[in-house]
């Protein structure tokens, strides 16, 4: 809550500073190199066993035209184990001003950093292939979809802010530890995505 | 603002509640097939003889024999000579188990449902009842080296398995009845008249005068059968976890458990009255009755989680106060039948033993007959003419005294 409050006053402030700014510069263009790095967490049911892991993602673009940017991202994220999220990213401004709105898609592979996991035990009943002797399994990671919605504010001409929430879906699979097995354990996770980032253009 | 921001709150913990995660496991399981209620309850048919290729239990009635091929249906054989049975036709019955005689009524088990048929006409058998849902939903066997895959007894029963790759979701659900297949059994009577059939050692059907009884692991289905066609249900009884086999002898029933032999007065039948228990280890425990002597088999190493294999000689001469007098040692016992002082026993891998069991406390030094060679499940001495079951086919002999001759099989193709 602490962090949102941070955020809003980051935002009013850039929005300040574009107003002030607006009188010499009424455009903006998002063309160009930028580097957008996002921290937040990934919001869920109290049911889930992990309730708001903490993500990282860095994404490296080009702006292609004034409200268009494309690029790459890499994170870390720590959910039921550490992971290293790729995504290809697409964003759209819909205003060429310092304070836009924005839609953006992410797609993408999350790599397992963990070379195994013992979060998922046994389940105490014969309907499973996890037997008890079975409770380590290998992450083999999994894709990702994040679309969503955010709003930017630019402090200056190469910095700014932004704020974003999106929806995500991750996929991870697990192996049992040392059988040449496709996948035992398939967990799809729904989360909301809340994040704020620094923008550098 | 203040109204907004409530709002705010209640939707946004509205989609975070909705925001689960879903697990699923992906593993090769034993994938149901299912067959619909209404096929279930339209499946019975007379149709061409069929080779028995699982057997069950058995039940003699005048000159034929009824076979149950486990789950499928029930063979009738002519049996007018029993050096040359003749197999002459085929019941089926989806999730036949158990049956049961009554004069020209046959009562059998179809998955939940009880099921009569009129064997008046025996080239034309048909059924003439069913007591729908009034018995547990069980499973028919399936490959044990993989894991079952969740059921949906809404679909229907299992009729079948396929090995597949399956995706679920781990939760917990009711696991559903297993039966033993395995087992076999055999009962015997005549056909005609009101007779009323004898329970073999493993069955689970009795019948006493007009009172059908059918148990099942843990309760007691009793019917009154004065009207073949239109039996009633009386009541249905839980009398306890665990059982396995039901005997009736006069005015008593036995249950066979897998930890003892529950005794009940039928004095009125349809009230069942408990008398005693017996407790022994913990086993699967055909047993059968001469007199005031009850002969039990133990047997170890399968579901009854015992290593114990033995044949138990009780006396039941108070039903209250039944005592063991005597144990001896077996392989891996089944059924076992008795006519006189002939004691049957099918001792698994060690084949079919007959004692003289004329001194219950020295049976042992009275073995007058071992057939090594014969796997046997269950057996029904009758009348000079021994029924048996076993893994090589249908098996017939006629003894008397100490002398035993081979006189037909029918063999069970694989």
């Amino acid at each position: 809550m602490k962090n949102l409050h941070i955020l809003l006053v980051l935002l009013l402030f850039g929005s300040a500073v574009q107003g002030q700014n607006e009188k010499s510069q009424t455009s903006f263009s998002h063309k160009g190199y930028y580097n957008a790095t996002n921290f937040g967490f990934l919001a869920g049911s109290i049911k889930n066993q992990n309730k708001a892991p903490f993500s990282f993602m860095m994404i490296n673009g080009y702006g292609v035209t004034d409200q268009i940017a494309l690029g790459f991202g890499f994170g870390a994220e720590f959910l039921q184990e550490s992971y290293l999220p790729l995504v290809l990213d697409a964003r759209y401004y819909f205003r060429t001003q310092k304070l836009s709105p924005f839609i953006f898609i992410q797609g993408g592979y999350s790599l397992a950093l963990d070379n195994e996991t013992n979060n998922y035990i046994t389940y105490p009943y014969s309907s499973s292939s996890l037997w008890s002797g079975y409770t380590t399994l290998k992450p083999k990671g999994g894709w990702l979809f994040n679309p969503g919605v955010g709003i930017k504010s630019m402090f200056s001409d190469n910095l700014g802010i932004t704020f974003s929430i999106a929806y995500r879906f991750q996929r991870l699979n697990y192996d049992k530890k040392g059988e040449e097995i496709d996948k035992v354990l398939e967990i799809d996770m729904n989360r909301l995505e809340i994040k704020f980032g620094i923008l550098f253009k | 603002m203040k109204k907004h921001i409530y709002y705010l709150i209640i939707l946004t913990a509205l989609i975070l509640n909705s925001c689960t995660d879903k697990i699923s496991e992906i593993f090769m399981a034993n994938s149901p097939i299912y067959m619909s209620y209404a096929d279930l309850r339209s499946a019975v048919k007379q149709v061409a003889p069929q080779q028995l290729k699982k057997p069950g239990k058995m039940y003699f009635k005048d000159n034929y024999i009824f076979i149950v091929e486990q789950m499928k249906g029930i063979h009738v054989i002519d049996n007018s000579n029993p050096a040359s049975p003749q197999n002459i036709s085929f019941i089926e019955i989806p999730g036949t188990v158990d049956i049961a005689i009554k004069g020209q009524t046959l009562y059998t088990d179809s998955y939940i449902d009880l099921v009569a048929l009129d064997l008046s006409n025996l080239t034309d058998i048909k059924e003439i009842y069913r007591s729908e849902d009034i018995l547990p939903y069980i499973l028919p066997p399936y490959d044990e080296d993989y894991p079952l895959a969740q059921i949906d007894e809404d679909k229907g029963v299992v009729i079948g398995w396929e090995v597949k790759k399956v995706k679920q979701s781990p939760t917990y659900y009711y696991y559903p009845m297993m039966r033993e297949f395995a087992t076999m059994d055999a009962v015997a009577q005549g056909i005609n008249g009101g007779g009323v059939g004898v329970g073999g050692s493993m069955a689970r059907f009795g019948i006493s005068g007009t009172t059908l009884y059918i148990v099942d692991n843990s309760d007691l289905h009793i019917y009154n059968i004065s009207v073949a066609n239109s039996p009633v249900l009386v009541k249905s009884n839980s009398i306890g976890w665990g059982i396995e086999t039901m005997f009736i002898m006069g005015n008593h029933m036995f249950f066979g458990t897998n930890n003892g032999m529950l005794i009940y007065d039928i004095s009125v039948p349809v009230s069942p009255m408990y008398l005693s228990q017996f407790w022994h280890v913990t086993s699967c425990d055909p047993v059968v009755i001469k007199d005031t002597i009850a002969y039990v088999t133990l047997r170890g190493g399968n579901n009854c989680q015992n290593n114990v294999n033995e044949l138990n000689v009780i006396s039941i001469k108070d039903f209250r106060t039944p005592k063991l007098i005597e144990a001896y040692p077996m392989v891996g016992p089944y059924g076992l039948g008795i006519d006189g002082n002939l004691l049957f026993i099918c001792d698994g891998d060690a084949g079919l033993k007959v004692y003289d069991v004329s001194d219950p406390l020295n049976i042992d030094d009275h073995q007058i007959a071992h057939f090594p060679n014969i796997f046997a499940y269950d057996v029904i001495p009758l009348n000079g003419n021994l029924l048996l079951i076993g893994d090589g086919g249908f098996y017939q002999y006629s003894y008397s005294g100490q002398s035993i001759q081979f006189l037909s099989k029918i063999e069970i193709s694989e």
